[in-house]
């Protein structure tokens, strides 16, 4: 298959998203469609921000990802989920999504990577992309049942 | 913006690399900005443009569409084509091709 990588290079991956839902809500989960090339060094975060506020953070690895998937490849492409340590709960708006490293140092040969989709599941996009490059950043947000909190 | 096409076999994981290709974004800017890499910026009028931070790989191309005059600002202390300063691009409609060894930039 094929797959629209936006390379984690020397700036942060940045993607908008609106949520929407009928009343405040918990999210259980972020998971950004990541590609891992040659199992890159260093510690990764995202950021979830509004009005540049940060609203919640998580750091995880290349190594983490690999133990997610069970495997010993350095290749891989994966809907990574990032866990709060607890739920947060979140009202409607706008958010913006921020991939970040440190200790990272992009080469060629090894990198992290955010995949770029046109057809999301998940979400739907509002605008009209005029070519790949303007596809968003797949993402998909695990949204908690209230019965369980 | 620094995109790849993968062509990723089967399956989640692999033990070795995909064959990639490259996939260039143009941009078109008008004012003061940092380019990134691997990205054609189409530039209308007379502005600066930022150089990031030293990182092989991939070049800026930078594209005039008009006769503004585009000045090129270092990151840091590193030359532009051998030269320790600032580059400016004044033919109209030129374009450039910067790509730089970590060390310096190149005009290519």
């Amino acid at each position: 298959m094929k797959l629209l990588v936006d390379t984690l290079v020397a700036v942060s991956l940045r993607q908008e998203i609106r949520l929407e839902r009928p009343d405040r809500f918990h999210i259980g989960a972020i998971s950004l469609y990541l590609y891992m090339h040659n199992s890159p060094g260093g510690t990764f975060k995202l950021s979830m921000e509004r009005n540049s506020l940060l609203v919640f953070e998580k750091e995880f690895t290349s190594a983490m990802i690999k133990a997610s998937l069970g495997t010993v490849h350095n290749y891989a492409h994966v809907f990574y989920p990032i866990i709060p340590t607890n739920p947060i709960q979140l009202e409607n708006g706008l958010y913006e999504l921020v991939l970040s490293s440190s200790g990272y140092a992009y080469a060629a040969s090894s990198f992290l990577g955010w995949i770029r989709q046109h057809e999301d599941l998940g979400n739907k996009i509002d605008y009209v992309p005029i070519n790949d490059s303007e596809n968003p950043l797949s993402t998909r947000i695990k949204i908690l049942n209230r019965g369980i909190l | 913006m620094t995109l790849r096409v993968l062509d990723f076999a089967d399956g989640f994981t692999s033990a070795s690399a995909p064959v990639a290709s490259f996939l260039q974004p143009v941009e078109s800017k008008s004012a003061l900005f940092t380019p990134e890499y691997g990205t054609l910026y189409i530039t209308t009028g007379s502005f600066s443009i930022q150089l990031p931070a030293l990182l092989s790989g991939l070049p800026i191309r930078i594209k005039k569409s008009d006769d503004g005059i585009i000045t090129v600002l270092r990151n840091a202390s590193e030359m532009i084509d051998g030269i320790s300063s600032s580059y400016t691009i004044n033919s109209e409609k030129q374009s450039i091709d910067l790509d730089n060894d970590g060390t310096n930039w190149f005009l290519t």
